[in-house]
């Protein structure tokens, strides 16, 4: 018997205060609980189902964030509340919040990376990061964390949803309640924790050159407007062109790729499309000269993507099978899958997890930090895999 | 995509990282993370010497970034704690004092394509420190200059100059020879707060005293550098600084700085002269044209009405005492009635010499009772006999007083004048107060409607 253990409990209950409470003690399925997950639904009241969770679990730490769909078993849900409780004495935490990020995302990750500090000595560790997914430049908060910790401590985590409703997310730490804030728990454990990342996007035809950038938003490629240049690549149908809906509809299966030493990295195109404009998203970090690539992807490829990626994480533990899965999709991704593709997914997930426990959410962004400095992504699954 | 082109990609990006800042700490900053972003290496440092100038990768504080001073030139190896072994590379940004850009990556060794970038990226990082630092070196002249050419006070120009000198060299010492001692120095190294200087023997820095012996630049190998400073072409003093750890002193710069204090004492003692030229000769009180200029200042406050006090002054029976004692008598007096104008007024009041026998006075702020007080103290302290060669000289004066109102500077001296000759007009030995808008005459002590 591990003295580590993972369980998840979810709750369809529509009153948030016993979402919480029902999810949680669903959860609570081992000795000595150090840290309970909560996933919701952005319809929840926040602080309702911080009660409720608290009335389960006193005195456990809590973290937790909104999202784009709850992932679990039984397949991905909205509105739900998933409950993941990490127990035993193999396992320490330490957890903090730091609210309104917006305009001091650096500092922001810095300083919740500094509740390491208050976790015991263990042999592994991971900072685990909850993000209001609005807030702009979320690749800093990962910088800051890094500086603070370097590269021994692996990141992972992701930005808080709000169903695409775009107006607000909320993040929870115990009973406290952000809604432009960054709470995150650091989780020391004696048995490894590996992370796995894929994504299922491939290249549509020549890379293009960045030629024109500022305000985090790429101006020109290939020096023409970046849309129209973006656009061209992929074949695009006129009327994408001039609509904003059928552009942003056309974009959310089409990302942006980033040409980087070990591969491409995903940015998501959708979020802020700019017609009049004609500019593209696409983080700060992408300053001129960068390389790119119109990407495009199907439900078997995405599907495949996360299937890998729950299967690397594992496959790193070297035959040790894990206690618990966190399984981070994109938000953006789930657009592209449609009911039936979300729900290929979750088997596929349910599939490589077998009997180990999963819990996660659809992101507005995940974080993944094992190698390099960089660590957000897009339209990417995330896993973590605690031995 | 070939390996070549996506190096001169990676150095582009760099590039254009690195020169979106202004400030060199934050371009550093942003350079050693995209370095190492660029290579994927978890560990970017720039070092000078043993000195971690700036770093990602190991934890916050982490004395573990000494062992990167350790990575060997070119391509290697290093172990790092919490990483293990992981391969490095090693680039100078230039001179050996300029640093190196040390990369650690866990795992892999960088290949020979990877270390050729990591050499390219460390001279991209090179060049723009020395391009921001000259940009720095600018603006630091150019606000000098601009507070040279706004005529700010001498010790605030050179407390600027010292700073920013501090700022580009690190610290630096001003020595001026000491005017009361030649032998000796005044020495400042600037810093907050009005200057500080302590006299030193000059002989306590041979360097220092060389340079100003012979006029020309000193320097220690690699070490302190001494340039001459100058004021109006005469050799007055040092500017000396010593290289900080690891870095070589830039003379030039240094230079700039020294011609910069040069430039400031030469345009103080210029407009030394030229504020004497504006004085009178005789009695050291500013001349009509000075005494008109400092009247506009002080009503281009914009003053309240009433607020300021204009006494024009006009000796009586000052004729006389020329025509009997002589003209060299006369100038004794006018110059010992000027000392009794100063001190009959507060510290801050104005005092001219318009021409011949006519002063002016400016009290600011006053009103009526104070301009009335002043003027009654005028006329008995002029009026109180002046030992002169061949007697004893004694005048009386008439006074004009105008309170300011709505006109300007010309048109309140115009009302003052024609107060004084009503006064005079009277008999003199008195004040009269000229009203707002019309002439008012009020006489003597009295007001008089």
């Amino acid at each position: 018997m591990t003295d580590r253990w993972m369980a998840v409990g979810t709750s369809l209950s529509a009153d948030s205060h016993e979402a919480g409470r029902e999810a949680a003690l669903a959860a609570l399925d081992g000795p000595d609980p150090k840290l309970l997950l909560v996933f919701a639904g952005i319809e929840h009241d926040p602080r309702r189902l911080a009660e409720g969770v608290r009335a389960a679990a006193p005195g456990v730490p809590v973290l937790g964030c909104s999202t784009h769909g709850e992932i679990g078993d039984g397949g991905p849900r909205d509105g739900s509340v998933v409950v993941t409780a990490l127990g035993g004495a193999g396992f320490s935490v330490s957890t903090t919040a730091v609210p309104e990020i917006s305009g001091r995302q650096r500092e922001a990750g810095a300083e919740a990376a500094r509740c390491v500090a208050a976790v015991d000595d263990r042999p592994h560790r991971v900072l685990l990061l909850l993000t209001d997914g609005l807030a702009l430049d979320q690749e800093l908060v990962i910088k800051g964390a890094y500086g603070v910790l370097g590269a021994a401590v692996p990141l992972f985590g992701g930005a808080a949803g709000d169903g695409w409703r775009m107006s607000g997310t909320f993040q929870l730490h115990g009973t406290d309640v952000y809604g432009n804030g960054l709470v995150a728990a650091c989780i020391g454990s004696d048995a490894p924790i590996a992370i796995g990342i894929d994504h299922g996007w491939r290249p549509a035809g020549e890379p293009l050159v960045v030629t024109q950038s500022g305000d985090g938003r790429v101006h020109e490629l290939d020096d023409a407007p970046a849309l129209d240049a973006y656009l061209d690549r992929l074949g695009a149908p006129g009327d994408v062109y001039g609509d904003e809906v059928a552009l942003r509809h056309y974009v959310l299966s089409r990302p942006l790729g980033v040409q980087r030493r070990s591969g491409i990295q995903i940015r998501n195109m959708s979020t802020a499309v700019d017609v009049a404009g004609r500019t593209i998203g696409g983080g700060g970090d992408l300053s001129l000269g960068a390389l790119t690539f119109a990407m495009e992807g199907d439900e078997e490829s995405v599907v495949a993507a996360s299937a890998r990626a729950c299967r690397s994480a594992i496959d790193q533990l070297d035959g040790v099978t894990p206690v618990g899965l966190l399984t981070l999709s994109c938000a953006a991704c789930r657009a592209v899958l449609g009911d039936d593709g979300v729900a290929k997914e979750g088997a596929g997930i349910a599939e490589q997890a077998g009997n180990i426990p999963f819990a996660g959410f659809y992101t507005y962004g995940e974080i993944a930090r094992t190698r390099g400095i960089n660590g957000f992504h897009n339209q990417t699954m995330v896993v973590l895999a605690f031995a | 995509m070939a390996e070549g082109a996506l190096a001169a990609q990676h150095l582009v990006e760099l590039l254009a990282t690195v020169s979106g800042y202004d400030d060199e700490d934050t371009a550093i900053h942003a350079a050693v993370e995209r370095a190492a972003e660029t290579v994927e290496a978890e560990v970017c440092a720039l070092l000078i010497g043993d000195t971690v100038i700036d770093a990602v990768g190991l934890p916050e504080g982490s004395a573990d970034y000494a062992e990167l001073a350790r990575v060997p030139r070119g391509r290697g190896r290093v172990e790092l704690p919490g990483l293990g072994a992981c391969g490095a590379g090693w680039a100078q940004l230039g001179r050996a004092d300029e640093g190196v850009l040390v990369l650690a990556r866990a795992g892999d060794d960088f290949s020979v394509a990877e270390h050729n970038l990591i050499r390219g990226m460390a001279k991209v990082l090179g060049l723009t420190l020395r391009m921001l630092r000259r940009e720095r070196l600018m603006r630091h002249l150019y606000d000098i200059q601009r507070l040279i050419s706004r005529r700010a006070p001498l010790a605030e120009v050179l407390r600027a100059t010292l700073a920013a000198a501090a700022d580009v060299l690190g610290a630096v010492e001003l020595f001026l020879v000491d005017p009361d001692d030649p032998d000796g120095a005044l020495v400042t190294t600037g810093g907050a707060g009005p200057l500080a200087w302590r006299r030193r023997p000059m002989g306590d820095d041979p360097l220092v005293a060389s340079v100003i012996a012979i006029d020309r630049v000193q320097e220690r190998p690699g070490g302190r550098i001494a340039v001459p400073v100058h004021e109006c072409g005469r050799t007055v003093g040092a500017l000396a600084a010593d290289p900080l750890p690891g870095h070589r002193l830039d003379r030039d710069n240094l230079l700039s700085f020294a011609e910069h204090v040069s430039l400031a004492l030469t345009d103080a003692e210029a407009a030394r002269d030229m504020e004497a030229a504006r004085h009178d000769t005789l009695t050291g009180l500013p001349g009509r044209a000075l005494f008109h200029e400092r009247l506009r200042h002080c009503l281009a406050q914009r003053p309240a009405p009433g607020t300021i006090a204009l006494l024009f002054v006009d000796l009586d029976g000052f004729k006389a005492v020329n025509d009997t004692l002589g003209h060299a008598a006369g100038d004794l007096l006018l110059a010992e009635l000027s000392g009794r104008l100063q001190a009959a007024v507060r510290r801050g009041d104005v005092v001219g010499r318009l021409g011949g026998d006519e002063f002016a006075v400016v009290l600011s702020p006053a009103g009526e009772d104070l301009a009335a007080e002043v003027a009654a103290r005028i006329i008995d302290e002029l009026s109180r006999p002046v030992p002169v060669p061949g007697g004893l000289a004694e005048v009386g004066c008439s006074v004009g007083v105008a309170l300011n109102g709505a006109d300007g500077d010309e048109d309140l001296l115009a009302r003052a004048d024609m107060a004084m000759y009503e006064a005079k007009r009277c008999g003199g030995g008195r004040f009269v107060l000229a009203g707002a808008e019309t002439l008012r005459l009020v006489e003597g002590a009295t007001l008089v409607p």
